[in-house]
């Protein structure tokens, strides 16, 4: 029964590794729907606007998958900065962003 | 051949359509390309009329603007110059694109360069090159940057984009709480012996990106700073990106930008064996290799239209690259793109980006949009194309 104990607060520990240890949050916790859909609306507007250069138009519409419409999505220019918030009918609103860099293009934020 | 990375994003789960403005070529904005600086530019004018009439390659206009796909911009380059160009939905000749996969063979390109250096070695084992991640496999390292190269790691991967977004790995590579995409796709269990297995791989891709990070790394050197002075300057490309991931690693697998004209370049480069003008940019031998089948990919698989869109099966693939035949003798069965020259090659992406070369005609075929459903069948355009040539060649043009 000690070494169970042991064992399950082994596991326990181990899930709740730091934040910062990447490949911790990987395996432990893989993104969701909600998640993988907006984070592809936040990375793919972001690089469509300050990678490419389109229109803010062009772009948002580039950024939504057929079907989450629901998913609104933020430009802000000065700051390099694309927002993309999934709010479902019932449950948590997910928000996720994506940054861009002058020459870089963006990277999709960590959350 | 499952050509399982021409699949749409998330399509079986969210019914994907196109999410462009209505307007294709036809009606759309037409070439702003008033200006022959690469020369040889045929303006090819998006609407109607003389200009449209006296198009040589108007059958290729009708396949890629007449409503059919959504295209966005179209370069065709024959013999090194720019035959026929034209452009929609505000794209210009000027204006980058995103490229998705085509982005893998850019990568390829990349580890190309760095062997010729004396930075990397094919027959190395990756491990050579990376940190080995926390909970890797223990046979990680049996895979060589050839087997890389060959997207045969044979390292567990779901690449199905129509798969539950959590348990795609692509999806949560790209898209997920991914800091390091190479060393999320190294952590992978192996699930076949490295170099048996051919199963196309973004994670293949982003684990070449690490690893070429840790060569240069190793040499003081930048991966971005590499490939514009290596590849991209002496092509005359300056306006491209290649974008990175949290742990600054350059994104292989799908985040090269670049103008339709720089994409053309890029097939131009591997149609002139890695020559720009009398200049050698890519090392001697380095185009023979790519387009060689891998050999987990050498057997010529016959077609199967049941159970794919056109395009999606037979054919092989090389060093990041598709290639459309196991040999200039295969079959008509077992060629991934039916009416297209055996000898063609291409750098495929993600909602229809695509350059194809025709070694046997010369030509390099550009070819951006977004297409999400249907995906973008490119045999047609090309075949028209190779018709378009063969009709001027025997016109003596």
């Amino acid at each position: 029964m000690k070494k169970l104990v042991l064992a399950f607060a082994t596991i326990l520990f181990v899930s709740l590794l730091p934040a910062d240890d990447a490949q911790a949050r990987r395996i432990t916790a893989p993104a969701d729907i909600s998640h993988i859909l907006t984070g592809f609306s936040a990375k793919e507007t972001c690089s469509c606007v300050f990678a490419v250069g389109q229109t803010d138009t062009y772009c948002k519409a580039f950024g939504q998958q057929a079907g989450f419409e629901a998913i609104a999505i933020t430009i802000d220019h000065s700051g390099k900065k694309v927002t993309a918030t999934y709010s479902p009918p019932t449950g948590t609103s997910v928000t996720r962003s994506a940054t861009a860099a002058t020459g870089a293009g963006c990277e999709l934020d960590a959350y | 051949m499952r050509r399982v990375g021409s699949v749409l994003l998330l399509s079986a789960v969210y019914a994907l359509a196109s999410c462009s403005s209505s307007s294709s070529g036809n009606g759309g904005t037409p070439t702003d390309d008033g200006g022959a600086d690469d020369g040889g530019i045929t303006n090819a004018d998006g609407g109607a009329g003389d200009a449209a009439a006296a198009n040589p390659f108007q059958s290729v206009h009708d396949e890629l603007f007449g409503g059919k796909w959504v295209t966005e911009g179209v370069v065709i380059m024959r013999d090194g110059k720019i035959v026929y160009e034209e452009y929609a939905k505000g794209y210009t000749k000027d204006l980058p694109h995103i490229s998705y996969s085509v982005s893998k063979s850019i990568g390829g390109t990349l580890i190309g360069l760095a062997i010729a250096d004396g930075y990397m070695k094919l027959s190395e084992p990756v491990c050579t090159y990376i940190t080995k991640p926390a909970g890797a496999d223990p046979a990680l390292c049996d895979t060589t940057i050839e087997d890389l190269l060959h997207m045969s790691s044979g390292l567990s991967w779901a690449e199905d984009y129509s798969l539950d977004p959590t348990t795609s790995n692509v999806l949560q590579m790209l898209y997920g709480n991914t800091d390091d995409m190479g060393a999320y796709a190294a952590s992978q269990p192996r699930a076949y012996p490295t170099n048996t297995r051919w199963y196309y791989s973004s994670g293949d891709a982003n684990i070449l990106a690490l690893a070429l990070k840790g060569a240069l790394a190793a040499k003081s050197m930048d991966a971005r700073t590499y490939a514009q002075t290596k590849l991209f300057t002496p092509l005359g490309i300056t306006t491209s990106t290649f974008e990175t991931d949290h742990s600054g690693t350059l994104v292989f697998s799908s985040s090269w930008y670049a103008t339709t004209r720089d994409m053309a370049k890029m097939g131009q480069l591997y149609l002139d064996d890695g020559m720009v003008g009398t200049t050698r940019v890519l090392p001697v031998g380095w185009v023979k290799y790519a387009i060689t089948p891998a050999p987990a990919a050498s057997t010529a698989t016959k077609r199967d239209p049941m159970q794919a869109a056109p395009g999606d099966t037979g054919g092989s693939y090389g060093a990041q690259i598709w290639l459309n035949a196991v040999s200039a003798a295969a079959t008509p069965d077992t060629i991934a793109w039916p009416g297209v020259p055996n000898d063609e090659y291409a750098f495929e992406g993600h909602y229809g980006q695509k350059v194809f070369m025709v070694p046997s005609r010369k030509l390099v075929i550009a070819r951006v949009g977004n297409d999400r459903k249907p995906t973008f069948d490119p045999a047609p355009m090309v075949s028209k194309a190779v018709a378009v040539v063969d009709a001027l060649i025997a016109g003596g043009k």
